[in-house]
């Protein structure tokens, strides 16, 4: 009994000494320093208290049940949190570039750097907006057990899109020097796949209305990472009627296991194929 | 390139160094052999290359074409090791602006392997401590210079690599900064600074390079160029040796 004792020490001094090797390595060094220094940023602590205030007043002004509280909050989640992941990101990003120097004066390689910055800033937003909206839950979200869930998985695509737009705000702040120009795109970008998308899906909907368009349909809301998760949750809240038509297909797609394996990996897309592509510039471009 | 009287061993190797932006060419086929122990300054107007070259060794502008640049005889294109040896101070000090000055060297230090030997001896005498635990953003340009001073050279690096080390200090931290740069040089450290004051140059460079539009124009040790152009001052040698070649 007493050498098992002793075994079950000294795995654990093993495993304590390979955890506290882990965290020295350059990446969690500079993930930990950027978690730090996003969370003073003043934008930053300005977005989670009027996340938090904008949050508290849907949810107070005629959310009586779970669903309509979710229903109502998903709105503004898809409205905001790509946005003001695009634009911190990618401002944040850029002004660093000065103290990237000094930085990689050093022995550190730039992936390190790049991933280390990429998951300090999206560790940043998620702590900003998951205290914000867990905080005006807990005042004013509707007391039932089943709401509890609901809100915890909106809160999980809310913080899968803080990855997905952090990973394309890295992406574009790499390709555009100028700021003004990079502010410009990213209101674009956003613009894009927050308004112009769905007036396209609206359209084709509305045109070609009396065609098999379902799979179409399907493939196109695949192509928008803030369609892909508006989807997942009305799928998961049942009130897939407001999708009209659709609904049907997008129950019996989407919905089953295999329909939620392909949304997830699309999303697992979204958010590795900006980072990729933008690592591929940072590693060959001037600091 | 002019030949030395005496072979040193060579720190710094610059090989075929060509740096283009679009149509630009910032850098013409740079060799230059910066040797150890000496202080070496790269002069020239603004636009001459100067900060690209140095970029190019610090490995923050990317060689191009059949560029070479070795460090202790090692191809800095093969390895980033290298890094280890050097200490950079940039010209301008922008380090996060919300975070204080001791977590800003905490961090600096923690992402390097070795032993900040002069932490506390720089710290104390250019009074840092009175303001380590102030936001980096709130601090005046010369207390920022100081903390960029003190992230230089609190290791005993073999290379030291300043970029316009007058930019932004007052007299004090100049003279200090000169003498800091004459201490290490006496340990054996090569030291590699940028600079367009020709004064900093006379004071302190035992080698000297000009660099114009991105060739090199003069290689000489300052005071024997000065004696060569029969002139009081480098300013002077450097007007002189210009005239003649126009």
């Amino acid at each position: 009994m007493r050498d098992i004792a002793v075994l079950k020490v000294m795995n654990f001094v093993k495993v304590k000494e390979k955890f506290s090797g882990m965290t020295s390595h350059p990446f969690f060094i500079i993930f930990k320093f950027e978690i730090k220094e996003n969370i003073r940023n003043k934008w930053l602590m300005i977005y989670g208290i009027s996340f938090f205030l904008f949050s508290s007043l849907i949810m107070y002004s005629g959310s009586d049940t779970p669903l309509k509280a979710v229903a109502s909050e998903l709105s503004f989640l898809l409205l905001i949190v790509p946005l003001f992941s695009l634009i911190f990101g990618a401002i944040s990003f850029s002004e660093s570039f000065p103290f990237m120097e000094v930085i990689l004066a050093r022995k550190i390689t730039r992936v390190s750097l790049y991933f280390g910055k990429y998951a300090g800033l999206c560790g940043g937003l998620i702590i900003s907006f998951s205290a914000a909206m867990t905080l005006s839950a807990i005042l004013f979200f509707p007391a039932e057990t089943g709401g509890i869930k609901s809100f915890s998985f909106m809160l999980f695509l809310g913080i899968i899109l803080i990855f997905v737009f952090s990973a394309f705000s890295l992406f574009l702040a790499n390709y555009l020097e100028k700021k003004e120009t990079l502010i410009g795109v990213m209101l674009l970008f956003w613009f894009y796949f927050y308004i112009l998308y769905d007036l396209l899906i609206l359209s084709i909907g509305s045109l070609f209305g009396d065609y098999p368009i379902e799979p179409a349909l399907f493939i196109m809301i695949m192509l928008n990472p803030i369609d892909i998760v508006r989807v997942i949750l009305l799928l998961h809240l049942d009130i897939t009627t407001l999708l009209g038509f659709t609904s049907a297909f997008f129950q019996k797609y989407l919905g089953s296991k295999l329909g939620i394996y392909i949304s997830f990996s699309m999303i697992m897309l979204w958010i590795v194929l900006p980072l990729y592509f933008g690592f591929r510039k940072f590693k060959h471009r001037e600091i | 390139m002019l030949k030395r009287s005496k072979i040193y061993k060579s720190m710094i190797e610059f090989i075929n160094v060509k740096k283009t932006y679009g149509n630009h060419v910032a850098l013409y086929d740079i060799n230059l052999k910066i040797n150890s122990g000496l202080i070496f300054a790269l002069l020239g107007p603004n636009g001459s290359g100067k900060t690209t070259l140095l970029r190019s060794l610090m490995g923050l502008a990317p060689l191009q074409d059949k560029s070479e640049i070795l460090v202790n005889k090692n191809s800095i294109r093969k390895s980033f090791t290298y890094r280890d040896e050097i200490g950079y101070m940039p010209q301008i000090p922008s380090f996060p602006r919300n975070l204080k000055v001791k977590e800003i060297i905490e961090f600096l230090i923690n992402l390097t392997n070795k032993k900040a030997l002069y932490l506390n001896k720089i710290k104390s005498d250019l009074g840092i401590n009175s303001f380590a635990d102030k936001q980096f953003g709130t601090l005046s340009q010369g207390m920022k210079q100081k903390v960029n001073i003190l992230q230089c050279f609190m290791y005993d690096h073999n290379i030291i690599v300043i970029d316009e080390p007058a930019a932004g200090l007052d007299p004090q931290n100049a003279y200090y900064l000169k003498n800091l740069l004459r201490e290490r040089k006496k340990r054996g450290n090569t030291i590699l600074f940028t600079t367009h004051i020709m004064a900093e140059v006379e004071e302190i460079a035992d080698e000297m390079t000009v660099l114009v539009d991105g060739k090199i124009s003069v290689f000489d040790k300052p005071k024997v160029f000065i004696k060569k152009q029969k002139a009081k001052s480098l300013e002077d040698a450097l007007v002189k040796y210009w005239i003649k070649q126009n």
